[in-house]
């Protein structure tokens, strides 16, 4: 049989991209952001989420594009990751957040070494769904959250 | 309980009984000594030996056995406590903790182990020969005893006990296995007779093989007394049902006992005569009579049994009220150290953050209530915060401890390094009741050693040079710890040399450091001892001078969001200052808002708050002239960059409070500053949520806080504060100057 895994697929710019559906934990609506001082810009800032303060991460700026832009339908995807020594929720601005569809591991395709304009290791490997190329991203990569305390401090000195 | 939890509570409590031993011996060795300390390290001892045999840890038996004979000499004022005494057992000791830290098949592997284990018994062997010669006396009278017993031999059933074991049928789940209560029975005395019962012993179909079908009935010839046999049992008694008969036990004892017995009386009774703790004859006649009686009606019966149940506590020997009252004593002490209870931290800390939302929550309602105006309601409203404040505070109380606990473990450091290094040195200790979070507590044991050790290696001068100098041949040491504002601070102070600023600069040039023509000030030069790879020790010792160490002080109280501040003078001595925040779960603070975004200041650093208008500034710089006093104030939106309500960007509405400023004048420490926000909603109490490990580079911001409206504040870090805006000013300094450079050329 196939291995097939459930991925969230979301939009952000036009963009399609996924992710693991089992580190994603649930999607809210987007009210309003605290923004923490003297942030770098992939910071949004920080929301309520019902008694815990969680850091948002501008995706769209982490990797590598224009700040998105806040309109109506903008929501947060919540995600918790699980590292080796702690486990981290944080929240994603994205303009739309589409299905969970069901990916089987052959129709998921390498990462082109370039290409993407996206570094190549935050891609876990690309999709194609009714012709639209879907960017699967691998959340503990892109979001680790050792490298954004790092990506933090250089923006503080 | 699995036996993994089980032996946890064995380290525990070993543990406890360990330190306890400890405090006994540093007493000892101040020359203090009495019966009661000598019953105590007794009873540590004779608990550690009397636990480690049911988990068949023989190492540690065997090894204490040989402790405890001494003590118990000591005890008897056969052997006199002698400093040459007290310190082999202060070695026996620190034996006995590297014993309970490992297992038997791990000590017959360790041969250094071993090695000090022969060694420490034969240095125990002046004080035990006599009592080794005893025991194997005490070995072999059982043995005679019993080739002459006759069971119907008065003098012999002066010692003979009855134990009933019901252990409860989980017994084995939990990891006890009844064999080795039994195995432990034969170290008191000889089982005389062990009878099984097997009654309870299912169908085939029922059984279960973790469950314990057996019941025992044993007769012990042994000459421990009733709180030794019942110590035994220390770890099923609360579970099982164990009776144990007192020789001195009347035949009316036995009857009720096998009464309580669910097996048929009868049976029981042949039971108990072979085990000999009763004869034929008597049992025939105590159960004829028993019979006739409850042959009579019902009723009666029963007031007759409690009658005899109340004879039989008339009955009961001394020894068993002596050692029912030795124990309730014991508890009774336990209870006053604070030891009593064990709770999982993390359970705490639930409660605590539980705590945290209920504060939250009742801003809320406070918030609503006050827009209600509905007068019933914002008086019930406000007792509701009052036992919200209450609860918080108690909930807290609960991960406060004295810091006392760890000081004391100095006194043990202090000793042992100052006989290796052959100084006299008197620790002081002050302020050990001041209580600080649990987990600073435990964080801070290691830097505080350090210190202490550095201060004992390279402070404080060795005796000929502090009578050269005309001190007191003792160095004096002193560990305080008392409160400063919304901080701790736990100074380490001793009467020594002072640090050698001369050398600790030479030292940091040749290290490469600092370069040779750097201007230092005193403070600055002292804080170099904490730059990583550095010491001053002209030789490194077994103590300090490997140059690591100090670096670590600094990194673990950096960690606690702590700092260090020495003082020193030559020939006189030095004193370092450990300041520690009181990172509690929930503080109290001070609402202010800066250009849309809310922060929150500790509230027991702020002094005072002043409207900034009616204070000229001093030519124009940050600083204000408050009542003849010179004050430097940072700006909030300045020093974060704060851009106008930033949370409220897609309504795009801009409010300018620019000339509505009000000041907040905190104190840290000496420093006074003042903090210029835009305006100020009052007091409030909050709850510390840290921002998380991305956020950890920011300084300024020790966490943040939920307002009752659901809005996130950040919680300002004074200190922190002020270096930041120190550090921008420096840094706006340097690169006006290279403007100015710039544009020369």
């Amino acid at each position: 049989m196939e291995k097939s895994s459930q991925f969230l697929t979301f939009t952000i710019a036009d963009e399609h991209f996924g992710m693991d559906l089992h580190q994603t934990r649930e999607i809210i609506e987007y009210a309003g952001i605290t923004q923490v001082p003297l942030m770098p810009q992939f910071i949004s800032g920080v929301i309520n989420l019902r008694g815990e303060v969680v850091p948002v991460i501008d995706l769209s700026v982490r990797l590598g594009r224009q700040p998105i832009t806040i309109h109506k339908r903008t929501c947060v995807i919540v995600i918790e990751l699980h590292t080796s020594d702690q486990h981290c929720v944080l929240g994603l601005l994205a303009d739309a957040v589409n299905e969970v569809i069901d990916i089987s591991s052959s129709n998921i395709e390498d990462a082109p070494a370039f290409g993407a304009k996206i570094r190549a290791e935050f891609i876990q490997g690309i999709a194609k769904k009714d012709d639209e190329f879907i960017v699967l991203l691998d959340a503990e990569k892109t979001l680790s959250p050792r490298e954004l305390a790092h990506l933090v401090e250089a923006e503080l000195q | 309980m699995s036996l993994d939890a089980v032996l946890q509570t064995f380290y525990v409590e070993a543990q406890e009984h360990l330190e306890s031993m400890e405090n006994v011996l540093l007493k000892m060795d101040e020359g203090e000594c009495n019966d009661e300390m000598l019953n105590d390290i007794f009873r540590s001892a004779h608990t550690i030996k009397g636990s480690a045999g049911i988990f068949g840890l023989d190492h540690i038996v065997n090894f204490t056995h040989v402790v405890e004979n001494v003590l118990d000499r000591a005890r008897d004022k056969k052997i006199a406590v002698e400093k040459d005494l007290v310190d082999v057992i202060f070695k026996c000791r620190d034996h006995i903790q590297s014993l309970v830290s490992v297992n038997l098949e791990e000590f017959t592997a360790q041969a250094d182990l071993q090695k000090i284990d022969k060694d420490l018994l034969e240095a125990l062997t002046p004080w035990a020969s006599e009592e080794s010669n005893q025991a194997v006396k005490q070995n072999t009278s059982p043995t005679e005893n019993l080739s002459e017993h006759k069971p119907t031999d008065d003098e012999d059933n002066g010692k003979l006990w009855h134990i009933s074991l019901r252990l409860s049928g989980d017994c084995l789940r939990n990891g006890m296995d009844p064999l080795s209560f039994i195995k432990f029975l034969t170290s008191l005395g000889e089982i005389k007779h062990i009878e099984t019962i097997v009654d309870n012993f299912p169908s085939s179909a029922d059984f279960d093989a973790e469950t314990l079908y057996f019941a025992y009935e044993i007769s012990l010839l042994s000459d421990a007394s009733l709180e030794e046999i019942e110590n035994t049992f220390m770890f099923v008694q609360d579970d099982s049902d164990i009776t144990i008969l007192p020789p001195s036990a009347k035949i009316d004892d036995y009857l009720s006992l096998i009464d309580k017995l669910p097996e048929e009386n009868q049976r029981l009774g042949d039971i108990l005569v072979s085990c000999g703790s009763l004869t034929k004859h008597s049992l025939e006649q105590a159960l004829i009579s028993q019979n006739k009686e409850s042959a009579e009606a019902e009723k009666p019966t029963d007031t007759h049994k409690l009658g005899q149940l109340l004879t039989e506590q008339q009955k009961v020997p001394e020894a068993v009220v002596n050692a029912a009252l030795s124990k309730q004593q014991q508890s009774k002490s336990q209870a006053t150290e604070g030891k009593q209870i064990r709770i999982d931290s993390n359970r705490l800390d639930n409660l605590i953050n539980l705590i945290g939302e209920l504060v939250i929550n009742q801003q809320r309602i406070d918030l609503l209530s006050k827009g209600s105006k509905n007068p019933p309601l914002v008086e019930a409203v406000d007792d509701f915060e009052n036992f919200t404040n209450q609860i918080r505070d108690a909930a807290l109380s609960l991960r406060m401890v004295p810091i006392g606990g760890t000081f004391q473990r100095f006194k043990r450091l202090v000793r042992d390094t100052a006989q290796e290094l052959g100084k006299e040195v008197e620790l002081t200790i002050e302020g050990a009741d001041t209580e600080l979070d649990r987990l600073m507590v435990e964080k801070l044991g290691d830097p505080l050693t350090h210190i202490v050790r550095n201060a004992m290696d390279h402070g404080l001068e060795s005796i000929e040079k502090r009578q050269a100098v005309g001190k007191n041949i003792k160095g004096q040491l002193k560990l305080s710890a008392y409160h400063e504002a919304s901080h701790i601070v736990i100074a380490i102070s001793d009467d020594g040399n002072g640090i050698d600023k001369e050398r600790v600069r030479a030292k940091a040039i040749e290290k490469g450091i600092i370069n040779s023509d750097s201007q230092l000030t005193d403070n600055e030069l002292f804080h170099l001892i904490f730059h990583p790879g550095f010491s001053t020790a002209a030789a490194v010792t077994n103590l300090s001078g490997r140059g690591v160490g100090m670096d670590v002080v600094k990194r673990n109280v950096e960690a606690l969001q702590g700092s260090i501040d020495i003082n020193s003078q030559a020939g006189v001595g030095s004193e370092f200052k450990i300041r520690l925040p009181l990172t509690l779960a929930i503080i109290d603070g001070f609402h202010v808002e800066a250009k849309g975004t809310h922060f929150i200041i500790p509230q027991a650093t702020i002094i005072e708050c002043i409207d900034l208008a009616n204070h000229q500034d001093i030519k124009a710089r940050h600083c204000i002239n408050l009542r003849g006093d010179m004050i430097p104030y940072l700006s909030m939106s300045e020093i974060f960059n704060l851009t106008p309500c930033q949370q409220h960007s897609i309504e795009n509405k801009v409010i300018e409070h620019e000339d509505k400023r009000e000041l907040v004048i905190v104190q840290f420490g000496s420093d006074v500053a003042g903090i210029a926000v835009d305006s100020l909603h009052g007091e409030i109490q909050t709850v510390v949520k840290p921002l998380g490990p991305i956020f950890k580079a920011l300084k300024g911001i020790g966490g943040s806080s939920l307002l009752g409206n659901g809005e996130i504040a950040f919680i300002l870090d004074v200190p922190q504060l002020i270096e930041l805006a120190v550090g921008n000013e420096i840094a706006n300094k340097v690169s006006a100057a290279e403007d100015i450079s710039n544009q020369d050329k």
